[in-house]
């Protein structure tokens, strides 16, 4: 089928599927831990826990698999990285080409569809968690216009080019982000009649917290100094949509900022004042505890704990805000537990699914629907403070959740003529297993690292009995499998 | 959300409360339909258990310009502070619709005027809470809990006044509705709520074949295994699946002669598929007491407009859908109805040099029943001379005192220290008996 499938290949529309990575043989292996811990290790690494990230873990041990989790560049990316660059061929395309094309919702969707596909499919599974975590962290709504061609720029230039950079230099790519100056309104902020959008969403949501010390003055100083932060206009040829200063809608006065002043500056040193703001706020206390919390919460759980946040508050600040550096700091006591379980959000529910179940992705747009229904939508969520992430704000509609193995394991999303869509082979899943009980413990294997409670497997076995249960009921079994409380949990 | 340090006791007041009230109401429910005679059709055993209004809970997001919602037409100094988006006086070309000399609704309004001259709506002007968050996260949070400045309640007004009281119809399964993704957090800790994006596709996919053995099979899942807050999560949908699948919003026709906004096709409103999917649920009788719907749009920064452009679409909507919904409900059905519609902070009274507005203080709410003291725009009216921080309107009444009468003549609950805790509200006259 894969072959076939690939004779059939044209650059718009997928139809090969990348095929899963088959676990590597270690005669020694370095692990030490229990399954749990395993498990435990690869979920909160990943999007979803694989025989072929455990057989890493047990190659590399634990601090080998963090390391290099932690160097992604050195991942080799191919089947997926041609998929994406034979598919979403205006990911690498520059922002005046991006403006050039016909659809700007055809490039939202590439968009869409990449970031899932790498969810699922991409080596760097680190790496694609901690741009999930800056994604909603510098959130930008991509139905709005002009936003619907230049999020994929910011996505490329922005989070994932800084991802694991210095969190100063991530914030000032998404401060000249045209993408960004257009959500926020920077783009009209203009000397006389200043626009506050982004002065206030710069601190609150990006930087110092809502409670990290500002006032309403300080919004105020703050979008007079990004006066005149813009971007060039369709016209400016190479230069169309990227970042432009236009000194003469500066306002070249002096401003305070949190008790800083920022001397007057006219003509181009004018862009200083917006870079000594992003200075000022890169190095405050308040960004180090806010920025802190975040990756905490991110990576260890909903409710993070003060100690943790503190002493990665402290790394901030002795690796001058090195990301990669407070990531492995809070990876290393996650994977040291104890660590409180974290409910999956939607987005991570689906690709966990595929990722256990080797699921067969041709079209990817099928994706899109199941993530909607379940409000998930990558790049889909119109205020700025992103997603949430917390544990209630998910538990609530547990139906999309369900309806995610249902359909998946009914082929609602396969085409059987065109053998496009999602679709599950089960059967090198359950090998020779004909019992009940012995698909149980292939479903375990496969998804839960052999991990499953004796509760939950007898629910899965009371599902499948009597003995030698049919195809299609050993399809929903792992349906429901993915429906199980434990599966919502990592 | 924005991020408190607090969260963790929520989450424990969370639990302590769900649980609790979901234990506790169980066993009412079941005394309640044990106790009444074999005869007696439930329907009716309900009507005499309770006459309170089902609240519809409308939530602007994004902070609407109060000053666009209704207009102070006779003040000289909005049209200072608003020369390229304001809305003319009443009489002149393009301008409100007057309501009482001194306020007038914007044209994309207009329909809302039928609802006010008959006595069934009420605005309050310079209204909202006091705090001086210009947070979007912070002053939905603090006004959907109902106690501004606290981070650490995490429960909702209404989700508390549906915990403190007992169910209008004792054997109702499903006791508010969150017409969203994530259930608002003003819902939060009411017991028997859920959120259902869309309440037409609210149903176990799969084989119809094995469907119910897949239900059967989750509800028991989760009942033996799962811990709160999923475990009553699973629980009130397996309930809502079945009321909402009796309801069959999907084929409702509505009663009244004026008509929905589309609910799909070019130009669909998602508002007005909320609003007729709730009115399906009222028609119906189910016992649902409570429905939250979000309207977002509102966070008009850029490109405002007045009697045209994004803020009068947005407008338009939600009066014409307004309208729809109060003659197919409130007046041909005669159900027994409040509508409420509230935002965060209203904005600055200045306008911005973008043609827009940024984040402000005081602002407008609407009030829509038949028991509401309509035909008036209730306001102790601060004008825009004296501003709060010299920028925006100021809150003269609080959106408690507002929300408290509701809660007290129209949801039939007199346990205001628990709705609003800390806060001893002033009636306004806006509510009857």
């Amino acid at each position: 089928m894969t072959q076939l499938a690939s004779q059939l290949g044209t650059l718009s529309r997928p139809t090969h599927a990348i095929p899963p990575d088959e676990p590597v043989t270690t005669p020694t292996p370095k692990f030490v831990g229990t399954l749990d811990q395993a498990r435990r290790i690869v979920d909160r690494t990943t999007f979803g826990f694989t025989r072929y990230e455990w057989s890493l873990l047990n190659q590399l041990g634990t601090e080998g698999y963090l390391r290099r989790h932690l160097y992604p560049e050195q991942i080799p990316d191919g089947e997926l990285g041609a998929f994406v660059s034979a598919n979403y061929p205006t990911l690498t395309m520059t922002p005046q080409l991006l403006s050039q094309q016909a659809s700007s919702s055809d490039v939202s969707n590439q968009l869409i569809r990449a970031r899932l596909m790498r969810a699922v499919f991409s080596r760097r599974q680190l790496f694609e968690r901690v741009v999930e975590m800056w994604t909603d962290h510098f959130n930008i709504w991509i139905r709005e216009s002009l936003v619907n061609f230049l999020k994929t720029a910011d996505d490329r230039d922005v989070i994932r080019a800084n991802a694991f950079g210095t969190f100063a230099n991530l914030l000032s790519a998404s401060a000249q982000s045209p993408a960004m100056l257009i959500y926020l309104n920077n783009d009209t902020n203009k000397v006389g009649r200043p626009n506050e959008n982004y002065a206030r969403e710069l601190m609150e949501l990006h930087t110092l917290g809502v409670d990290g010390g500002y006032t309403q003055a300080d919004v105020q100083q703050v979008a007079k100094c990004f006066t005149g932060w813009t971007y060039f206009g369709s016209s400016a040829g190479t230069s169309a949509y990227t970042f432009q200063f236009k000194s003469t809608d500066h306002d070249t006065t002096q401003k305070i900022v949190l008790g800083n002043i920022i001397p007057p500056r006219t003509g181009n040193s004018g862009l200083q004042d917006g870079v000594d703001v992003l200075n000022i706020l890169a190095n405050h206390a308040s960004t180090r505890q806010f920025i802190a919390r975040k990756i905490v919460r991110h990576f260890w759980g909903h409710s993070p704990e003060q100690s943790l946040v503190d002493s990665t508050a402290g790394v901030y600040l002795a690796t001058g805000g090195d990301i990669r550096s407070m990531v492995a700091h809070v990876l290393r006591r996650t994977y040291a537990g104890p660590t409180p379980p974290k409910f999956k959000r939607p987005m991570h529910l689906l690709a966990s699914t595929l990722r256990a179940t080797n699921a067969r992705v041709t079209a990817p747009n099928n994706l899109q629907t199941p993530l909607t229904e379940a409000g998930h939508l990558p790049f889909d969520w119109s205020p700025p403070d992103g997603f949430p992430d917390t544990l209630e704000a998910w538990t609530g509609l547990l139906l999309a959740r369900w309806n995610f193995g249902a359909r998946l394991m009914n082929n609602d999303w396969w085409n059987s003529t065109t053998q496009l869509g999602i679709t599950v082979d089960t059967a090198p899943l359950i090998g020779t297993a004909v019992t009940a009980s012995g698909v149980v413990a292939k479903i375990n294997e496969a998804m839960f690292n052999g991990t499953l409670r004796s509760a939950e497997r007898a629910q899965l076995e009371s599902y499948l009995l009597p003995n030698n249960p049919s195809a299609s009921t050993i399809r929903e079994a792992f349906g429901l499998a993915a429906s199980l409380p434990a599966f919502q949990w990592y | 959300m924005s991020e408190h340090v607090h969260d963790a006791c929520a989450c424990t007041e969370y639990n302590r409360l769900s649980r609790r009230q979901f234990i506790g109401w169980s066993g009412v429910a079941a005394a309640g339909a044990f106790s009444a005679p074999a005869w007696m059709p439930r329907v009716s055993f309900a009507r005499d258990f309770s006459n309170r209004d089902v609240i519809v809970s409308i939530y602007l997001r994004g902070g609407a310009d109060g000053l666009t919602l209704c207009v102070p037409y006779n003040d000289p100094a909005y049209y200072t502070a608003r020369p390229t988006i304001n809305v003319a006086p009443a009489g002149a070309p393009g301008g409100c619709v007057n309501l009482d000399y001194t306020f007038g609704l914007p044209p994309a309004m207009a329909a809302l005027h039928a609802m006010y001259a008959a006595g069934h709506l009420c605005v309050v002007h310079a209204t909202g809470s006091t705090d001086p968050t210009r947070s979007h996260f912070d002053a939905q949070r603090f006004m959907e809990v109902g106690k501004p400045a606290d981070p650490t309640i995490f429960t909702g007004w209404l989700g508390r006044h549906i915990a403190s009281v007992a169910p209008a119809d004792p054997t109702a399964p499903v006791r508010a509705i969150g017409i969203a993704y994530q259930l608002q957090q003003q819902l939060v800790g009411a017991s028997r709520s859920v959120p259902v994006p869309d309440m037409t596709t609210y149903t176990l996919r799969g084989s119809s074949t094995t469907r119910a053995a897949r239900q059967t099979w989750l509800d028991a899942t989760y009942d033996l295994i799962s811990v709160d807050p999923v475990r009553a999560a699973a629980d009130n949908t397996m309930s809502t699946i079945t009321k909402l699948a009796q309801v069959n919003a999907g084929a409702y026709t509505p009663l009244g002669t004026y008509p929905y906004p589309p609910t799909s096709g070019t130009g669909a409103s998602s508002f007005s598929k909320a609003m007729r999917q709730t009115a399906a649920l009222i028609a119906a009788d189910v016992g649902v007491e409570a429905v939250a719907i979000d309207k977002s749009g509102w966070d008009t920064h850029s490109a405002q407009g007045s009697t045209t452009g994004t803020m009068a679409t947005h407008m338009s909507d939600l009066a014409e859908t307004l309208r729809a919904f109060y003659e197919d409900v409130i007046i041909a059905r005669n159900k027994n109805v409040t509508i409420v519609i509230m935002s965060e902070f209203g904005r600055r009274v200045a306008e911005n040099g973008s043609r827009g507005t940024d984040h402000g203080h005081g602002n407008v709410m609407f009030l829509v029943g038949k028991k509401i003291v309509g035909g008036q725009v209730k306001t102790i009216w601060p004008g825009l001379s004296s501003l709060y921080q010299n920028l925006d309107l100021q809150v003269t009444i609080d959106f408690r005192d507002i929300l408290a009468e509701i809660v007290s003549k129209r949801l039939e609950n007199q346990a205001l220290a628990t709705v609003f805790p800390g806060y001893t509200p002033t009636f306004r006259n806006i509510a009857m008996v």
